[in-house]
């Protein structure tokens, strides 16, 4: 029993980085029916603004501000970073393509993902970057039973819970937030009834961008690291989230993430930890065949 | 091009094809001994995801080939170096080699350093006419001269003197159940391999496990080297996972030197290891197929750091990786052996320096080396680090 | 259009001017004829020739080097050309297609070498890559191309990184929930380090007028030949029924649909085609490097690769394929030390070429955004009129054919 629990508390630790990850693809393609192949590598810079943040105030294991100021800095340059940059991104890159032919898009935001990647690790480092995180947060491990858990993966969880709980509010109670649905429906329409959509998509890519900059910043509280290729493959996992929960649907996306973030966990604690990925991806074949809409989608009309 | 143009000129290459064995240009022989031209190439990860062990080996074999010009060369001609970045791709190798292939100045490879790399192209090498032999400072999988070709040889030890010794080490250390894990590379799988034989064959239960290239999250596996109770944790990896693993052991309340114990191989004698996890690394061992030349006594071995040192700084020793006395030492093999061969018409042949690399006694900075039947040398020990505060320190040298 | 024909005759520019304004369309026509093809193809193959004579008259080395640079540009050739046909003729996002291409050359290399001593013949070989690569095919496509196009992009690239793990992994039995399926010595795919000691196919090593035939001059004529072969399915192809309907889907899935084209069946063959068409390179590239590595054969990027080949050389065009090939190999192999800088440059220039012209050099498939949103309201207006009266058209009449008709960008308003 401890040990099925340690599992799934490593589940939801992940999951969460996952869910928030998840959000920014679930935007995204709801607003433009765009698959953000770059949203990953957005979390990444996140992290690395951050990392950079910290070695700027970080002399010899030792801050050089006040914790908190420290933190804040940190937060505002992963948030604010990320998001400009998936706002440039947006007017660069995909802006004149928006009505073009779905491939199009769909193969630059390819190139603008191996880009990020390319130019981070040319740019910056080829080889893992390291945070000194122990003068930024406590180190306290919490032991609940056989359960062991630091202080920053407890924070991750509950910091992902309450940017879920503020953007579902934000989306679904404000008025910006109707423009956004009004826009994912039908764009066309949404301009007759007078919505800025140029304005509305620049703020949901914001948006998006500045919940992968926080996972960015997050996960280097944790894992005190980061590396150019880290947001390729937790990129594919969020999307793969997203799409389970329903790809659009935001609320699906938070679920999809926790979901994932449980089965990853659950399969390599009793299944193999080798054959994990392989299993989470078979998952989600297996969805898109069964249930193409996902968790929470509504089901597909017939576009070609 | 019309039909009979086309015949005309197929029969010219052919002619030229035929008279391909002079090679290029007869320039006729200079004094006696004193060869032409000679080449050899440092081949190696000297940029990507290997630099760290690659940057270093470079910087000495360019110091082993500059000692070497500087004492008169092959009899007056100085040596070039080719540099062929492999950057850990075993097609990029080929490639590079065929450049030598071809070349008749070019007498031998100091490296692949990575044991998958020579694999993969160790066969053009072999069928090259004449084969075009290597000597390695770092490949350690036993495939490497098992195999049964004339051209590779190593000055490091092999897998299977590592992973016995390895183990034999832990289990002395009183290790009862170890969790044995490696990184999925050419390199760690066939260590850790070996490693687990000799554990399994002298009964200490074992629990095999591997992380992907590059995973930095390891709570799955260290909630389950928990749940097996495991006493010691053996990571055959070359050193970028090591960091954030022992930092997740921290975190779940693995402490290394308190609750459990922890192996590393090649590459994680690094003392940047401490700095990354931030602490949590202290205490634990590592091993390595080669001597550090600034943990041995010998004179030979202290004026080779110092002169390490006056070429690249009064840092770079630690900058240089495992492989930095390794590579100087199998450059010095590889040159000698080239000194060594006849000089016919001012052109060595790599023949004879395949025949001199398997016959002769070379002595180098380790001391002497000498090459059995296979390529492999007589003798290679394997050497053990613990971190201790913020440097690792040589504990002892160990057989298996 | 009837205003065209006599604007086109009256016009007294040179007829390259003409050629020049005619478009991509024309261009491809022009480039894709038998008189353009069979030179250039013979001229390809004599080059190595050109190479050792040289070399054997100078003090110049380099015929090797420069033979293998020539054989790995008709490699991504080859590939180019298979990833042209599912994402330009079909309008598929295949990014797991490198896998097929990795598929190929493992299957080769189990039937080829030590790993399972097996020493198929050259036939048989070809045989099981060619079944084994469709049957991989067969499993991702029929569930996948039901799916939406961006859904299929997803699978693809999912399957992609299955095949990378499971080639990763299967060198020791797989241990699943602690059982252990298959003996102790189960390796079937020799994990990071691939299958060594491939054997090379079974071909004469000389041949008469010829000589000596060097190992990699043949693989360098393999690829070549290959590469010739596939062209020339492609044209004979794209004028059956099966290349129609290929451009149909492109170009109007509905439509096509509405019009009792099968779509799915068509699909299913062009992504079938395109992935066995990467196997079987797969397999001669295994016999060519005597060994099938994980790495780049699965990775994602090498995938990128092979797509701004074929964005660059322009979608739907099989001589732009052949450019963008040598375009993005020749490069790297003579600029080693900015290796380093290699995808940083691809992809930047990925993101300009689509930003700024979709259809590459000579491409004529429009994925160029529409004007407008709905298309309806631009045809309304006058200037658009005008203008599209004045677009010159193609040169040859006759060979303005079904790739021209429907997918030339010099019209891109009037698609309603």
């Amino acid at each position: 029993m401890g040990y099925f629990l340690a599992q799934v508390v490593n589940g939801l630790e992940v999951g969460s980085l996952y869910a928030l990850v998840a959000l920014g693809y679930t935007l995204i393609y709801g607003i433009l029916e765009l698959l953000n192949f770059a949203h990953g590598d957005i979390f990444m810079v996140g992290a690395f603004l951050a990392a950079g943040v910290a070695a700027l105030l970080v002399h010899n294991e030792a801050a050089a501000v006040p914790a908190g100021l420290l933190i804040g800095l940190m937060i505002v340059a992963s948030m604010a970073g990320a998001g400009g940059l998936g706002v440039a991104i947006e007017r660069v890159a995909y802006r004149p393509l928006r009505n073009a032919n779905r491939l199009a898009p769909l193969i630059t935001a390819i190139g603008v993902s191996l880009f990020l990647e390319s130019a981070v690790q040319v740019g910056i480092s080829p080889a893992p970057v390291g945070v000194q995180t122990h003068a930024i947060i406590s180190q306290t491990v919490f032991h609940l039973g056989s359960v062991d858990t630091p202080f920053s993966k407890v924070l991750l969880v509950a910091v992902a819970l309450v940017l879920m709980v503020g953007l579902d509010l934000f989306v679904f109670r404000t008025q910006f937030g109707s423009a956004m649905r009004a826009t994912a429906q039908d764009r066309e329409a949404a301009t007759f009834m007078g919505i800025d959509v140029d304005r509305v998509i620049m703020v949901t890519f914001f948006v998006a961008s500045a919940l992968a900059g926080m996972a960015g910043l997050l996960y280097v509280l944790s894992y005190a690291t980061a590396q150019f290729f880290m947001g390729y493959l937790l990129g594919i996992k969020a999307f793969t989230a997203a799409v389970i929960g329903g790809i659009g649907n935001i609320r699906g996306a938070m679920v999809g993430g926790l979901l994932l973030g449980l089965l990853e966990s659950l399969i390599g604690g009793y299944i193999s930890t080798q054959f994990q990925d392989t299993f989470v991806f078979l998952g989600l074949i297996l969805v898109l065949l069964v249930r193409p809409q996902g968790l929470f989608g509504q089901p597909l009309t017939d576009r070609a | 091009m019309g039909k009979p143009r086309l015949i005309v000129f197929a029969a010219f290459a052919s002619l030229g094809l035929a008279a391909c064995g002079g090679g290029a240009g007869n320039n006729g022989g200079g004094t006696a001994n004193k060869p032409d031209k000679v080449q050899i190439a440092a081949e190696g990860p000297f940029t990507g995801d290997q630099a760290s062990i690659g940057a270093g080996a470079l910087q000495a074999i360019q110091l082993a080939v500059k000692d070497f010009n500087n004492q008169g060369g092959v009899n007056g001609t100085k040596v070039s170096l080719l540099v062929w970045d492999d950057q850990h791709n075993a097609q990029t190798a080929q490639t590079l080699q065929a450049q030598g292939i071809s070349d008749p100045t070019v007498l031998g490879i100091v490296g692949p350093m990575n044991s998958g790399v020579v694999l993969g192209s160790v066969q053009g090498l072999q069928n090259a006419s004449p084969p075009l032999p290597l000597v390695s400072e770092s490949a350690s999988n036993v495939k490497v001269t098992d195999s049964g070709n004339s051209v590779a040889h190593r000055v490091n030890a092999r897998d299977d003197a590592q992973g016995p010794a390895d183990g034999k080490f832990m289990i002395d250390q009183g290790a009862k159940k170890v969790f044995v894990m490696d990184a999925k590379s050419d390199y760690s799988t066939g260590l850790a391999d070996q490693t687990q034989q000799y554990l399994t064959a002298h009964n200490i239960p074992t629990q095999r496990d591997s992380a992907k290239a590059g995973q930095t999250d390891f709570g799955t596996i260290i909630t389950k080297i928990k749940q097996f109770g495991a006493d010691w944790v053996y990571f055959a990896d070359e050193g970028p996972e090591t960091a954030p693993f022992v930092s997740q052991m921290k975190q779940q309340n693995l402490n290394i030197g308190q609750n459990i114990q922890f192996l590393g191989t090649d590459g994680e004698e690094d003392p940047s290891i401490i700095t990354k996890s931030q602490g949590a690394y202290d205490g634990a061992y590592a091993t390595n197929i080669t001597a550090d030349p600034a943990g041995l006594t010998s004179s030979a071995a202290t004026s080779y750091v110092n002169e390490f040192k006056s070429a690249y700084g009064s840092d770079a020793v630690s900058k240089a990786g495992p492989f930095y006395g390794s590579a100087y030492e199998a450059a010095q093999v590889l040159l000698q052996a080239i000194k060594n061969s006849p000089v016919k018409n001012g052109k060595i042949s790599r023949n004879d320096v395949i025949n001199q690399l398997g016959s002769g006694s070379f002595s180098t900075i380790f001391g002497t080396v000498k090459f059995n039947s296979k390529g492999d040398v007589q003798g290679g020990g394997i050497y053990v680090y613990q971190a201790k505060g913020s440097s690792m320190v040589v504990l002892k040298q160990v057989s298996g | 259009m009837s205003a065209q024909p006599q604007a086109f005759e009256s016009d007294p520019s040179h007829p390259l001017k003409r050629f020049w304004e005619s478009g991509p369309a024309a261009w491809n026509a022009a480039l894709t004829r038998p008189q353009v093809l069979i030179p250039f193809f013979v001229l390809a193959a004599l080059v190595p020739l050109v190479l050792q004579y040289i070399e054997d008259n100078s003090s110049w080395i380099g015929a090797q080097y420069w033979t293998l640079i020539l054989a790995s540009c008709a490699m991504y050739a080859c590939l180019a050309v298979a990833l042209n046909l599912v994402v330009g003729y079909a309008g598929l996002l295949n990014l797991g297609f490198i896998a097929f291409f990795g598929i190929g050359s493992y299957a080769y290399a189990l039937v080829a070498s030590d790993q399972l001593q097996q020493h198929y013949p050259l036939w048989a070989a070809l045989l099981v890559v060619v079944i084994v690569t469709l049957a991989f095919a067969l499993l991702v496509g029929i569930p996948a191309l039901r799916l939406r196009g961006d859904y299929l992009a997803i699978v693809t690239l999912g399957f992609g990184l299955i095949m990378r793990d499971l080639i990763l992994d299967l060198d020791r039995p797989p241990v699943l929930a602690n059982h252990q399926f298959g003996p102790n010595s189960l390796n079937l795919t020799g994990g990071t380090n691939g299958i060594h000691q491939v054997d090379p196919f079974k071909l004469p090593t000389s041949l008469p007028l010829l000589g000596e035939i060097p190992h990699y001059r043949m693989y360098y004529w393999l690829f070549l030949g290959f590469l010739a072969l596939s062209i020339y399915a492609m044209l004979r192809w794209r004028h059956t029924r099966t290349g129609r309907a290929w451009v149909a889907i492109r170009e109007d899935e509905l439509a096509a649909r509405a019009m009792g084209v099968n779509t799915f069946k068509y699909r299913l063959l062009a992504f079938c085609m395109s992935a066995v068409m990467a196997g079987i390179v797969g397999a001669i590239d295994a016999a060519f490097i005597f060994n099938a590595f994980p790495s780049p054969n699965f990775d994602v990027q090498t995938t990128v690769m092979v797509f701004i080949m074929v964005i660059l050389g322009g979608l739907g065009s099989l001589p732009g394929a052949i450019i963008g090939a040598v375009a993005f190999t020749v490069p790297p192999f003579l600029l080693q030390q900015f290796v380093f800088y290699k995808y940083l440059m691809i992809s930047v220039l990925l993101i300009a070429v689509m930003v700024f012209r979709p259809e590459g050099l000579l491409g004529t498939v429009s994925i160029r955004p529409r004007k407008s949103m709905g298309g309806t309201l631009e045809l309304l207006t006058a200037e658009s009129a005008v203008a599209a009266s004045e677009e010159p058209a193609v040169v040859d009449l006759d060979a303005a054919d079904v790739e021209a008709a429907s997918g030339a960008i010099l019209t891109p308003d009037d698609q309603t």
